[in-house]
């Protein structure tokens, strides 16, 4: 995977010639619940909560108005549930996700502010629960808007809905609904061929 | 019972006799589940009872006879990818919960 994730940087990067990369570190916190569409109603209570882990290293291309962004993420979701064995405690569900986006974004009005979409490739790494149906690769949609602070930090404010490769398959499992809140310090720029209109 | 390092695979089964006291006694069907948790011993990450615990759900269809659903290494379970679970190790206490309506019954 390591090696099909390189590819895919120097893939990206080397077909746009001219614009601006950037290399830098992310943390965030997640905030959703599980979404039980594909799962047989069962009774059991599932509410929002936060996980405080959405933490990576991401790397993105600015071309004229448009930034493409890439990166490896881990990240935390899940939900606050009630259980049998603990009454009517709530206890956290949580699932662990290593996530890969490929993510486009435009200019909003002014460079500082960005709107974007895109997909993340997400491999699940842990679960406190299991579904006869679970997998550990699933696709996921995103959006997102994102404050450029300054030429080191960036803010962004995303909603993604994960799992949509599930919803063809309708295998049993859990879907995911969470927004994020993550800022971003980026420690190398590079600028790359001549000069854009965002330099 | 000990149940440390004496459970490394299990199956649900969803057919024959055991399917047949299933839907017989309605804990199949929409509003049922079947779980069967591992406990850790304490000190393991994931509150609220002190001990770490993981959960599979179960939801059995009424009047079908399905393929077994089966957990075939605990050794490999994870916690994160820097370090292994392994739930095989450690166990301090496994329960097997059927429910319907909201309603559950607890073995062990």
């Amino acid at each position: 995977m390591i090696k099909l994730f390189l590819f895919y940087v120097l893939f990206s990067f080397s077909i746009l010639a001219q614009g601006k990369l950037k290399f830098g570190i992310k943390a965030g916190v997640n905030y959703g619940t599980l979404v039980t569409s594909l799962v047989p109603p069962d009774g059991t209570p599932y509410y929002h909560q936060f996980n405080f882990i959405a933490d990576g290293f991401i790397i993105n291309y600015t071309y004229r108005e448009w930034k493409l962004y890439s990166g490896y993420i881990f990240s935390v979701r899940g939900s606050n549930a009630i259980l049998p064995v603990f009454g009517d405690k709530r206890y956290p569900q949580n699932f662990s996700f290593f996530e890969w986006p490929l993510l486009i974004s435009r200019n909003l009005y002014s460079k500082k502010f960005r709107i974007g979409a895109g997909i993340i490739n997400s491999y699940k790494d842990f679960s406190s629960i299991h579904l006869i149906g679970d997998r550990n690769y699933e696709l996921d949609v995103k959006g997102f808007l994102e404050w450029d602070i300054n030429k080191r930090f960036s803010m962004d404010f995303s909603y993604l809905y994960g799992g949509i490769n599930n919803l063809f398959s309708k295998r049993e499992t859990y879907l995911f609904s969470v927004m994020n809140l993550s800022i971003s310090y980026y420690f190398l720029n590079i600028k790359v061929g001549k000069k854009t209109h965002n330099d | 019972m000990n149940w440390d390092n004496r459970i490394s695979s299990f199956k649900f089964h969803q057919s024959g006799a055991i399917k047949s006291w299933l839907d017989g006694h309605g804990y199949s069907g929409n509003g049922t589940y079947l779980d069967f948790c591992m406990f850790r011993v304490q000190g393991y990450p994931q509150i609220p009872s002190g001990n770490y615990l993981k959960i599979w759900r179960l939801h059995p269809r009424y009047g079908t006879q399905d393929a077994d659903w089966l957990i075939p290494n605990l050794r490999k379970e994870k916690l994160g990818n820097l370090w292994s679970t392994n739930m095989n190790d450690a166990i301090s206490a496994i329960s097997v919960v059927f429910c319907k309506s909201k309603s559950c019954v607890y073995f062990f």
